[in-house]
């Protein structure tokens, strides 16, 4: 009892700063820079141990390192520091659940503490449940799981079985062949891991663990991957969409705040971006080998890449270079928000489920649809600009007109591409699914976003809308967009797409569409007042 | 010409060609789209599609829908540049929408489910028919639909024409249950007996059932067990009960052998003595004695006394005919029953029925007794365990026991409830409900519509191979062999195309004998070419309708000699 109660105190704070201080001192020595393009297996896949690192702790943690640490001194720190299971390092995120455990203050808990709480009686009806049909579970249900996870993950790499397995590149012969099994004498992983922790010289055990990595049985496709490994490194640590995101942000702000002084060959900058932009998804394609349109995070990059692309139609057709410099502030606000939030959008290159592995309709299908959003996301930029600009006063009539006719032809442009996408998606459904159409709500919705931007069309033409109705028509419809990209896979989380499922970032979402909705109800007074 | 000068001119055409009618119709569509897409969320992807995409107001605004736009495709038909995007995009439309209705209503799509070694060329379509077998012999089945669509009206009369010399579908369930419902009958037959209608509620749960004696005496709801018993003195009784038969069979006496050992009940001029009880008897040496095997073979061994002579008897309760003195004790005969026992793993409830109004309760915990009271019809006593009130909301000391069919509830994140009909029997007047599944006799059934196919297909072998070290599957794909002794793979994305039908891997799993089988999803679609053809033509008219739209095209073209 005394001892619990000790172990509480620790896990606590009291002697936290101790703990931490001295985890610190023994993670720092670890020589992280030598590790990082380490191929190691995960996930089903080979990826460097940078990326592995990042991925565990972002999992662990809910950020890709801790306290400064390089990743792989934080994950093998964990892995060698003894005292690790009383490190406050599982984050967990569901407030609901904190409540639940009794713990209210503090995000992030050890496992010692985790552990007296009452998890394991809390988990069980919820893990019978997700053993029976995991789609029958409730969002919070879904939370419990992670913890679950989490914890599990934390004692993996504290006892090191997170590290061995992942050395082990031929998973099918890990109990044959056994060359990192923890228990074999001459494991070189646990070599070099006990010289870690001694403070020894471990070159020698470094090079022992990397030339015994290389004689194992390895299957032919992970080859292929392991040269792919310092590419991978070079990506992590490059953040080219994140530059990306900056410039633009940068270009856009000079575009819209000096349109007049700025001469065409100065927006010609925005080339270095944009080849930071598709360099990035280039190097995803290579390390992937499939489209990078296979989850959210992909498919915002790609949306973000087609912004800019069709933002130079205005700036080179109808020389418009403040709403360009609008789009491209739009843009490094979509691009900067994906790479911001890691953990709602997942940026992993794990490997594709079998449906979709099929590359040739994978980017005709999803790249078609996703590019007809960057369209639809330029007219509610636009929609946007005017309905902020109108409020202010600083619209004159014949800007309104440009910013209108900007907005339809991209709708046009959307709709050509949405119904293309649509019709891309009913030929491959039918050809690997037996069905053209079959109701399922991706399909659906992209249906509603599509009939949505037809009707703003068709009512334009009829007159029932003017300029102003469009613009605010393409503000609306964009929200049916958002429904078809991310609600269905984050709200509604049924259906056949369910590789896409996903939660988190429903908050931010819903204070988008509120703040939309009421910058429309705003426009929509200021349309009935009296002009004079 | 004249023709088309007189409709152009007509009132309601001009209102169906206007986009005046499309763009409600467009916002009614999208609304009734975005209901679909939420039922299917919250229930299931086939309640959707019972409640909006088969639902005949979803399929009249289809259909509206096609007609504005054929009526506005006539009005405006002009073969000028200008008008020839529009043309050639409402065209695209009007074929693909057709042609879609044109797959669903005459297309097959069903699974086909094959075990490793197995042949089969039956497709399952995922339409419930009722099948029968006509005068000459052949198979016939109806389709039964439980949406409302635009057709459904006419197949029922269909129906009620083509079968009504025998048999009628009178009503029609879309979510059904069964539910066993007690009786109260006067009748005292062997499947007739007490029943009581019990309630239980706790914040988690609200659950309500019946126990009837004998057909259902005990219900087992996981951690917690509810038995009707007509024991109610000492429930520890595991050893089951002795119970003496009059020679007009009707039971007499009834003893029950609470505790293992000798000892002695009387009845009339009888007797009994009850030496021991087995569990698992077995004969040795002209004694009963308990073997060490397992299983079970619950009996007593003991001695009648009956007008002075001493009668040696074996009872067996899975063996009531077995007796060493087959005469009987003057017209008496013995039986031994086991009776039901309180289990030694959860929480039990026994009630026993004291008249019409009121009912004893028992409750155990872990085998033991803790808490015994007695409640009158509807009162609520609260459990000594789980925090649940208990109440009783209908006794019958004597009922049968009927099978009842009725609306079931729709669940949350559940699979449907199945449907259910009712057929009358016009010679005999009888009437009986059919879910899917069930048959009324040998000629007729409601089961899922079938198809056979032209060839069969047999399974040589199914590979799942997943990425390494995960168990996430990297793809799935079966290997057959036609009758024509040609040789396949099938594979996601990779389907097998013979005699117009298609093939599909669509997922796998293990028959009851454990072996690996295969689903293909089964599929003929006579209007795919179209479908495809009309998705070609609209994407183009969209195209050449944005660019004619375009002043710099036309400007371009202009350059080119062509005008507009």
């Amino acid at each position: 009892m005394i001892c619990t109660l000790f172990t509480l105190f620790l896990s606590l704070g009291l002697a936290s700063p101790n703990l931490s201080n001295d985890f610190l001192v023994q993670a720092q020595k670890i020589p992280a820079e030598l590790l990082e393009d380490l191929p190691v297996q995960d996930g089903g896949r080979i990826k460097p141990l940078l990326a592995l690192s990042q991925e565990s702790l972002l999992f662990l943690t809910g950020k890709k390192s801790l306290k400064g640490l390089h990743p792989i001194q934080a994950y093998l720190g964990l892995t060698i520091f003894s005292q690790n299971s009383e490190l406050p390092v599982v984050n967990v995120r569901n407030p609901e659940i904190r409540k639940k455990l009794g713990l209210k203050e503090l995000t992030h808990f050890s496992v010692v503490e985790l552990n007296m709480m009452p998890l394991r009686q809390m988990l069980e009806p919820i893990l019978r449940k997700n053993n029976m049909n995991a789609s029958n579970l409730i969002p919070e249900e879904r939370d419990w799981i992670e913890v679950y996870h989490q914890v599990s993950l934390a004692s993996a790499i504290y006892s090191g079985q997170h590290f061995f397995n992942a050395l082990t590149l031929n998973p099918d012969q890990s109990m044959a062949g056994g060359h990192f099994l923890p228990e074999h004498p001459s494991n070189p992983a646990a070599k070099f891991l006990r010289a870690l922790k001694m403070g020894a010289d471990f070159s020698n055990e470094i090079n022992e663990l990397k030339s015994s990595l290389q004689s194992q049985n390895i299957p032919s496709e992970f080859k292929t991957q392991i040269s792919k490994t310092k590419l991978e490194v070079f990506y992590l640590k490059s953040h080219f969409l994140g530059w990306a995101a900056f410039v633009y942000f940068i270009l856009g702000l000079i575009l819209v705040f000096r349109a007049n002084k700025t001469s065409l060959k100065v927006c010609w900058l925005i080339l270095i971006p944009l080849a930071l932009h598709s360099a990035a998804l280039t190097i995803r394609v290579v390390i992937t080998s499939f489209a990078p349109v296979t989850n959210m995070y992909g498919t915002m990059v790609w949306v973000s890449l087609g912004v800019v692309l069709f933002s130079l139609i205005p700036l080179l057709l109808y020389k418009q270079k403040w709403i360009t410099g609008i789009l491209w502030i739009g843009a490094a606000l979509i691009l900067g928000i994906t790479d911001s939030f890691p953990l709602v959008l997942s940026p992993s290159m794990d490997p594709l489920v079998a449906v979709l592995r099929s590359n040739f309709w994978l980017s005709t299908h999803v790249l078609t649809i996703t590019i007809s959003y960057a369209a639809f996301a330029i007219a509610m930029l636009v929609g946007n600009t005017y309905l902020i600009g109108s409020q202010f006063g600083l619209l004159t009539l014949s800007k309104i007109r440009d910013l209108a006719h900007l907005t339809y032809r991209m709708i046009q442009l959307g709709v050509f591409l949405l119904t293309v996408g649509i019709i891309l998606g009913g030929v491959w459904a039918d050809y690997s699914w037996g069905r053209f159409w079959g109701w399922d709500p991706k399909e659906t919705w992209a249906l509603i976003a599509d009939l949505g931007y037809l009707a703003l069309l068709h009512a334009r033409f009829l007159g029932w809308i003017r300029e102003r109705g469009l613009l605010i028509g393409a503000t609306a419809s964009f929200l049916l967009v958002i429904m078809a990209w991310y609600g269905v896979n984050f709200v509604l989380a049924s259906g056949l797409h369910s590789y896409g499922f996903s939660s988190g970032g429903a908050t931010a979402m819903a204070a988008f569409v509120l703040l939309q909705l009421g910058l429309i109800f705003l426009g929509l007074l200021k349309e009935r007042a009296p002009r004079t | 010409m004249n023709f088309l000068v007189n409709l152009k001119s007509n009132r309601v055409f001009k209102f169906m060609a206007s986009v005046r009618f499309s763009v409600p119709l467009m916002v009614f569509l999208i609304v009734a789209l975005a209901w679909g897409t939420i039922l299917e969320s919250r229930y299931h992807a086939d309640l959707a599609k019972l409640r909006v995409y088969d639902a005949w107001w979803f399929e009249l605004i289809l259909l509206f829908l096609w007609l504005n736009i054929l009526a506005s495709t006539i009005n405006r038909f002009k073969v000028t540049f200008y008008h020839f995007g529009f043309l050639v995009t409402h065209l695209g439309l009007l074929i693909l929408l057709a042609s879609s209705v044109a797959s669903n209503r005459l297309g097959i799509d069903g699974l086909l489910i094959l075990s490793e070694g197995g042949t089969g060329n039956t497709v399952h379509l995922n339409k419930m028919g009722l099948q029968f077998v006509d005068n000459s012999g052949a198979k016939i089945s109806i389709p039964v639909s439980r949406a409302n669509d635009l057709l459904t009206p006419l197949r029922l009369s269909a129906i009620n024409m083509r079968i009504k010399d025998i048999w009628t579908i009178t009503n029609l369930i879309p979510f059904s249950q069964t539910s066993r419902v007690a009786v109260a009958s006067t009748n005292i037959t062997a499947s007739t007996g007490p029943a009581v209608e019990v309630e239980l509620i706790n914040p988690f749960i609200s659950y309500k059932e019946w126990l009837q004696n004998p057909l259902q005496k005990s219900i087992d709801l996981g951690p917690l067990y509810l038995a009707l018993t007509d024991v109610s003195d000492r429930f520890k009784s595991t050893l089951g009960s002795l119970t003496v038969y009059n020679s007009a069979n009707v039971p007499e006496a009834r003893f029950e052998l609470l505790e293992n050992g000798p000892r002695t009940f009387q009845h009339k001029g009888l007797t009994i003595r009850v030496d021991k009880v087995l569990k698992k008897a077995t004969v040795l040496e002209k004694q009963l004695v308990e073997s060490r095997d397992s299983g079970s073979n619950p009996a007593i061994a003991m001695s009648v006394q009956w007008s002075g002579r001493h009668f040696k008897e074996s009872l067996f309760a899975d063996f009531p005919d077995f007796t060493l003195n087959p005469g009987g004790f003057g017209g008496y005969s013995l039986r031994y029953e086991k009776t039901a026992t309180v289990p030694q793993d959860k929480n039990a409830l026994f009630i026993k029925v004291k008249d019409s109004n009121q009912v004893e309760m028992v409750y155990f915990e872990k085998g033991s007794e803790v808490k015994r009271a007695t409640a009158n019809l509807n009162e609520k006593l609260l459990t000594p365990w789980m925090g649940m009130t208990v109440s009783v909301k209908n006794i019958f000391s004597n009922a049968a026991f009927e099978f009842v069919v009725r609306e079931a509830p729709l669940e949350v994140k559940a699979s449907l409830p199945p449907p259910a009909i009712l057929i009358e029997n016009s010679q005999t007047k009888e009437k009986r409900w059919l879910q899917p599944g069930d048959r009324w006799n040998e000629s007729l059934s409601f089961e899922n519509q079938t198809r056979s196919l032209p060839f069969t297909i047999k399974l040589l072998k199914f590979i799942k191979t997943d990425y390494p070290g995960t168990e996430t599957a990297k793809s799935f794909e079966s290997e057959v062999e036609l009758n024509d002794g040609s040789r396949h793979t099938i594979s996601m994305n990779e389907p097998l195309k013979k005699d117009g039908f298609t093939i599909y891997q669509s997922s796998f799993g293990e028959d009851e004998f454990g072996n690996q089988t295969s689903t293909f999803s089964v599929n003929q679609d006579p209007a795919r070419e179209i479908k495809y053809f009309g998705s070609i033509v609209l994407g183009l008219g969209i195209m050449i309708f944005t660019l004619s739209r375009s002043q710099r095209f036309g400007k371009w073209l202009k350059t080119l000699g062509v005008s507009r």
